[in-house]
């Protein structure tokens, strides 16, 4: 969930330790206010702020790797929590108006902070832009986190029919075609070598048909050992051309087994459907009964 | 008196399956996705270090609080299906053995009626009628919210087994208790296409005259008869000090008087304990006593409708119900589905 939290210890310790100091240099230097004086209004609003803050920081430690983006993002967010630390503070202890320190703390310390988060986030919006070439294949223009299935990082059946329907519901109506592909004899490589070998080998057959697909293609899990590519634009036969050309690709992959000198060589076979202004339900059924046609009954060894 | 002494059962607390073979399966998936052990055994007072050093041995609950925590952890529809995969013949010594000697197909497919020890909490009947014949799955445990789970995975994992050593697909047709999925590509992919769904019962059909197909001799385990006599002895050794799982043992003894039923305190009587303990240990084990009524009911009225092709009339006379609308709305309760609609699914 977290698990880049690991890799910023030293950062979290830092800031705990920053944060533990200011509060002991405001008791030794301020007097403790009575529980009259204190304002739990702004309590709550500070206090409350600098919780989100907090919370913000985790959450982007959680989520991030090592880099320059996330340091610009923790420096930001860090002295901004900095400034609602000390600003919360206040609200418990007096600190003597002659002494400026905390004065300073806070209007340095934010305006500083909300420089280095915008600063931070303009490079992150330049990170997401490479990011999203990469993932183009993947999601095309509509991201669902919530559908992507986890070995392959693909969208999953449910991003499919979303994805089909949204084209199939475009009024210019170009043609869209649907490939639906199955690994012949996929049970082979989880029985000879072990499901973890059967994971290694989808989630690179998914990295292998990215490569074979046109720019403007969406490869998807659709369950299983079965892989779906949506063509826009596409005709029949331009999506035989493709799905012979995947075909070739697939046969000549040589996955390397890992601890063994063996190299395994699989075969895909391949379901076809265009769209006739039918949904993406039945576009689906109209591939997979492709697919059963294509497909021998007998395994081939 | 006779019948006393043969009422002997284990319970959901009661730790009999070993965790290094299936649950071990299980843990393995979640490993390879890198997730910590910490997580999946969670509320279980088990440690993943005792459980690879061998010798754990897991109670029901525990099996099904592994079973959550991956789900929830594994985040896709698609787990009971990996795991079944990778279920059999698997390594649970004799076993296995048994399984890769079989010689046919019916033969291989009896191993997992006659060792319940290959389905944990999930016991496999088979039943036929002229045309087909049938394995249903049965609760043998109260296993609750994991039941569509563990039938997934051990349906995929016979289904696996059969067309893996058979290299083709057989035709199948499943039909399920539970509403129709969200996941059903799963099903499809993994299982085949022919699938009912809502039906009130878990079972595996394929036709009678499939049964008797050798399996082709590459895939057989090359070894002599004598070994697999001495796997059979062996596992016949195992099964012997296997009582029942308490569910099973109930709807067991509800159905054996058909059309007759125990009420609650004489099936508590069998028991020997007191109606309202019976009832607790009952709901212990996620069931009530009108659950077992309805459900060995209804196992009973689908076999005389497949295998004597009983009507309405008929099943409601032999319930001793007095009126055949009466039986029609007590049917719908007990499968979901009208009588008329269950043959017209089943035809």
């Amino acid at each position: 969930m977290l698990s880049s939290l690991k890799h910023h210890k030293h950062k979290i310790w830092f800031l705990i330790l920053l944060m533990a100091s200011v509060f002991f240099i405001n008791l030794v230097k301020g007097d403790v206010k009575s529980l009259i004086e204190i304002d739990w209004l702004d309590v709550m609003g500070e206090g409350g702020s600098a919780f989100a803050m907090a919370l913000w920081i985790v959450f982007i430690w959680g989520s991030r790797p090592l880099g320059r983006v996330t340091n610009l993002l923790s420096l930001g967010l860090g002295f901004m929590l900095l400034a609602f630390w000390q600003d919360a503070l206040d609200e418990f202890i007096r600190v003597p108006s002659e002494q400026m320190w905390d004065q300073g703390v806070e209007s340095i310390a934010m305006p500083l902070g909300i420089v280095l988060l915008t600063y931070g986030l303009y490079h992150w919006h330049q990170e997401q832009i490479s990011i999203n070439k990469q993932l183009r294949k993947r999601e095309q223009f509509y991201r669902e986190h919530l559908s992507v299935d986890n070995l392959t990082n693909l969208g999953r059946v449910d991003f499919l029919k979303n994805q089909l329907d949204r084209l199939l519901l475009n009024p210019i109506s170009a043609p869209v075609s649907l490939l639906i592909i199955d690994v012949a004899n996929f049970n082979r490589i989880n029985r000879l070598f072990g499901i973890k070998e059967g994971d290694r080998y989808l989630h690179d057959l998914s990295e292998l048909l990215i490569l074979n697909s046109r720019r403007q293609d969406l490869v998807c899990r659709y369950a299983g050992d079965r892989f779906a590519i949506v063509l826009p634009d596409t005709d029949s036969t331009k999506a035989s051309e493709v799905a012979a050309e995947l075909k070739m690709a697939v046969k000549s992959f040589a996955f390397k087994v890992s601890q063994s000198d063996l190299t395994q060589y699989q075969e895909v076979f391949i379901g076809e459907a265009t769209s006739a202004n039918t949904g993406s339900k039945n576009m689906i059924h109209l591939a997979n009964e492709s697919l059963i046609k294509n497909k021998p009954l007998k395994r081939v060894a | 008196m006779d019948v006393r002494r043969r009422v002997d059962w284990f319970e959901n607390d009661t730790r009999i399956y070993p965790a290094h073979f299936h649950a071990s399966n299980l843990m393995d998936i979640l490993l390879y996705r890198d997730i910590s052990s910490h997580y999946f055994l969670k509320k279980t007072c088990l440690y993943y270090d005792d459980i690879s050093a061998g010798g754990v041995f897991l109670n029901a609950d525990q099996f099904c609080q592994i079973i959550e925590n991956s789900q929830n952890l594994y985040g896709s529809s698609e787990l009971s299906f990996r795991w079944g995969h990778g279920l059999f013949p698997g390594h649970f010594d004799g076993f296995s053995q048994l399984l890769s000697h079989s010689q046919t197909l019916d033969e291989l497919l009896l191993n997992f009626c006659i060792y319940p020890q290959l389905t944990p909490m999930m016991t496999l009947k088979r039943w036929e009628d002229e045309k087909t014949v049938y394995f249903q799955w049965s609760d043998s445990i109260g296993v609750g919210k994991q039941h569509s789970f563990l039938v997934e995975a051990y349906t995929t994992g016979i289904i696996s087994l059969v067309n893996w050593l058979f290299e083709e697909k057989l035709p199948w047709r499943f039909c399920f208790s539970g509403g129709k999925p969200k996941y059903i590509e799963e099903y499809e992919v993994n299982l085949g296409p022919d699938i009912q769904f809502d039906l009130g019962v878990d079972m595996i059909m394929i036709n009678r005259d499939l049964l008797d197909r050798k399996i082709p001799q590459i895939n057989k385990k090359s070894g002599s008869l004598a070994a697999k006599k001495i796997a059979k002895q062996q596992c016949d050794k195992e099964s012997s000090y296997l009582s029942s799982g308490f569910v099973q043992s109930v709807l067991y003894f509800q159905s054996s008087r058909f059309p007759n039923s125990f009420n609650l305190s004489e099936m508590a009587d069998l028991f020997e304990m007191s109606p309202a303990t019976f009832k607790r240990k009952l709901s212990k084990h996620n069931f009530s006593f009108q659950r077992v009524q309805d459900l060995a009911r209804l196992n009973a009225s689908i076999q005389l409708i497949q295998k004597k092709g009983l009507k309405n009339l008929e099943l409601a006379d032999y319930w001793e119900i007095k009126d055949v609308n009466n039986f029609r709305r007590a049917f719908k309760r007990w499968c979901g589905m009208t009588p008329s609609e269950f043959r017209a699914r089943m035809a």
